[in-house]
């Protein structure tokens, strides 16, 4: 018995499962089943089968239980009859006709013990026919006309013309009425009608009168006449064409709606929308409206320039001809005489170029290698005509620019135009014409004006006056505003009005600067400060003999005022004009001072007078030295 | 029946090795023999398996070409279908346990 065993690749514990794999044996013996004893148990009992052979031959006893109780059975036999119960009634209710083929019913309205049917009897179907009844009694016929009614022979007849009013024939589509003035055929989409004027057709077109022709007609457009003939219609509005041409008849006319050819019976006229030529019995008129009205034979004289002849001679012609003939120049070759001036060759006198003149000259080989200009190249190019016509400027005989259309007098020439003329160039703006100003007159122009820069100005500039609300920027005139309302800040200007100001402003203010020799006025506290600890804001220097620094109040001249002279003493409340001090220091009026020193020594102050009691003194001077404070007796002497 | 001692955790690939051990009187190789496989899990759910012969034909491999983890945890069962010469023998069956992943 060969195994099969299988380890699992992948799996907890390892193991192994081993199947064994034989060979099937040899097919076996066929087993034999019989059926034993069959016994039948208590109702709830197990069923049973034993097998009481072998395993290849049973023998399977069966036990099986009674089975359990079934369903209930069927209904059993009627039983006997019940005592008689009260008599019902029965009542007829409604009748009514039902359809033809219907069943008929009866419905109980009622009770069971009441009952009242209600009846539905259907139609009967119909009858055979019955046998023909007596014939009755002639009855009395009349007709009205048309009509007419024999009564011999019981016929009706008609016995004039009828009259209708109107006659109709109509199948649901389509109609046709007749009345006594028209006849109207009608279907779905289209009518024709026929009254006393005409027909009216389907496409609503109306014919009036009958169409003259006899045989085939030919067709109002399209078609064929015969032999080709056809016929189209023109139409000037829509700017279609019209033919009529027919090869069997020899003849084709066309024309369209600008021109065409007229046959009439008198004549055809032939029209290309410019002239005319017409065939008339009269003759021929021609487009330039002459009239020929007799066959040109040749025989007329005739001309051609200044030729005159007639066309059946051609000696005439010939004669003439020959006349122009030069015989001297038989082949109009340029002569010597009209050579002058060109070309002329003692050894030529033809006139001719000869090979070895064109020495020199490049042939056409040369050029075309050389490449040239051609015509198609040259295209958007002004030609030597155009641009003459349109001038240009070029010198003359003596260098001079010349305009080649002589001297311009027109301001409204082409604006921009420029030549020379009497010795100075012009131009025009298209208002006047202009002169172009000469270096020498530009300089003697100039001559009186100064540079800007680079020189020397050494005249005297002029500007305008200002004054009030007038806007200066810088203005050095005359008359000038020193507080000129309009200046903006940055602007400087100098006035030399009745109180002279070199005035600037900055921002919104407007700030003077002092002037020498003048009375500064001002209106606001003139500050001098400086950030220098080591300089002073304000040095004054004065080298002369009169104060260096006067303050007054507001009269002029101050008798007191406060003054510092050239050496440096002080005044206070002197006349300037006369102060002449002897001393540094020199005041008119009270000095008031907390104490005095002289040079290194002690500080000194005077503190009061109190009288003084006792002695020969009468008052004492208090004075303090260095802060101590002394009484110094005082004896009246005089008074001041 | 007594529980197999062999278990395998669903969702890894089913893979094992089969050597064949002729008996007396047995074909000595499986040359010629067409072998086929199935798992059956606990579900009664079939898996056919994939089967490669071992070179010299004393065995061969048997794989699931799937995805294994919707076999039923349980008892499962494996057997081998031989053909030889038209001739067909079953194996007798062998039982593992398929576990489930705890960890999911």
């Amino acid at each position: 018995m060969a195994t099969l065993t299988t380890t699992i690749s992948y799996g907890e514990p390892a193991g192994s499962m081993v199947a064994t794999l034989g060979a099937p044996g040899p097919a076996g013996q066929a087993a034999t089943v019989t059926v034993g004893s069959t016994v039948t148990g208590a109702a709830g009992t197990p069923a049973a089968v034993v097998n009481v052979g072998t395993s290849s031959a049973a023998v399977l006893d069966f036990t099986i239980p009674q089975g359990i109780k079934g369903d209930q059975g069927n209904q059993g036999a009627p039983g006997t009859p019940g005592t008689p119960g009260t008599a019902a009634t029965v009542a007829a209710g409604s009748t009514s006709t039902g359809a033809a083929g219907t069943s008929a019913s009866v419905v109980n309205a009622g009770t069971s013990s009441a009952a009242v049917f209600n009846f539905t009897i259907p139609r009967g179907d119909v009858g055979a026919q019955g046998t023909p009844g007596t014939p009755g009694t002639p009855g009395v016929v009349a007709a009205t006309a048309p009509l007419a009614y024999d009564s011999g022979t019981q016929t009706v007849s008609i016995s004039s013309t009828p009259i209708f009013a109107a006659v109709y024939a109509y199948n649901g589509t389509e109609e046709i009425s007749i009345s006594p003035i028209s006849l109207t055929a009608t279907n779905a989409t289209s009518s024709l009608g026929i009254d006393a004027t005409g027909i009216t057709f389907p496409d609503a077109t109306f014919q009036g009168t009958a169409y003259p022709g006899t045989g085939t007609f030919l067709p109002l457009s399209g078609g064929a006449l015969n032999a080709n003939a056809s016929a189209t219609a023109s139409d000037t509005s829509t700017a279609t064409d019209s033919e009529f041409a027919g090869w069997g008849l020899g003849v084709q006319l066309s024309a369209d709606h600008t021109k065409g050819t007229t046959v009439e019976f008198d004549g055809v006229d032939a029209y290309d929308g410019l002239s005319h030529m017409q065939v008339t019995p009269a003759g021929l008129t021609f487009p330039d409206a002459t009239v020929q009205t007799t066959a040109f034979t040749g025989a007329a004289s005739t001309s051609w320039g200044s030729i005159t002849g007639t066309i059946s001679s051609q000696t005439d012609l010939q004669n003439a001809l020959d006349a122009k003939y030069d015989a001297s120049n038989p082949s109009g070759f340029i002569t010597q005489g009209t050579a002058d001036g060109l070309y002329y060759s003692i050894s030529n006198p033809s006139g001719f170029i000869t090979s070895g003149d064109l020495s020199g000259y490049a042939t056409e080989s040369f050029v075309t290698s050389q490449g040239y200009i051609t015509a198609s190249a040259l295209t958007g190019y002004a030609t030597e005509s155009w641009v003459q016509s349109q001038g240009y400027l070029y010198p003359d005989a003596n260098g001079v620019i010349q305009y080649p259309n002589g001297v311009m007098t027109d301001p409204s020439f082409p604006i921009g135009r420029f030549w020379y003329q009497s010795q100075k160039f012009r131009w025009t703006d298209g208002v006047a014409i202009r002169t172009v100003a000469s270096e020498s007159y530009v300089t003697t122009a100039l001559g009186s004006y100064a540079p800007l820069a680079g020189a020397t100005f050494t005249g005297k500039i002029n500007l305008a006056t200002i004054s009030g609300a007038q806007t200066p920027t810088l203005n050095l005139g005359a008359t000038v505003d020193p507080n000129a309302t309009n200046a903006v800040s940055g602007d400087f200007w100098i006035s030399n009005a009745a109180s002279p100001k070199v005035s600037y402003k900055v921002g919104s203010s407007t700030y003077y600067c002092t002037t020498n020799n003048l009375t500064n006025t001002f209106s606001s506290p003139q500050v001098f400060d400086t950030t220098s600890n080591t300089l002073a804001a304000v040095r004054i220097t004065q080298k002369g003999t009169f104060p260096a620094l006067v303050v007054e109040d507001s009269t002029n001249p101050d008798a007191t005022a406060f003054v510092v002279d050239q050496n440096g003493a002080v005044g206070v409340g002197v006349d300037p004009s006369t102060f002449s001090p002897s001393n540094k220091v020199e005041v008119v009026g009270n000095l008031k001072a907390t104490a005095f020193v002289n040079g290194t020594g002690p500080t000194y102050n005077v503190k009061g007078i109190q009288t003084h009691s006792g002695g020969a003194d009468t008052h004492e001077l208090l004075v303090s030295v260095n802060g101590s404070t002394y009484r110094v007796g005082m004896r009246f002497v005089s008074t001041p | 029946m007594s529980s197999p001692t062999i278990s395998w955790k669903r969702g890894s690939t089913f893979a094992a090795q089969v050597i064949y051990t002729p008996g007396a009187g047995d074909p000595p190789t499986l040359e010629g023999v067409l072998v086929e496989s199935s798992v059956m899990d606990h579900a009664r759910q079939r898996y056919p398996l994939t089967v490669s012969m071992l070179p010299g034909f004393l065995g061969f491999n048997i794989y699931f070409d799937g995805d294994s983890s919707d076999w039923a945890a349980g008892t499962a069962a494996i057997d081998y279908r031989c053909t030889l010469d038209e001739v067909v023998f079953y194996s007798t069956t062998a039982r593992f346990t398929i576990d489930p992943q705890v960890t999911l």
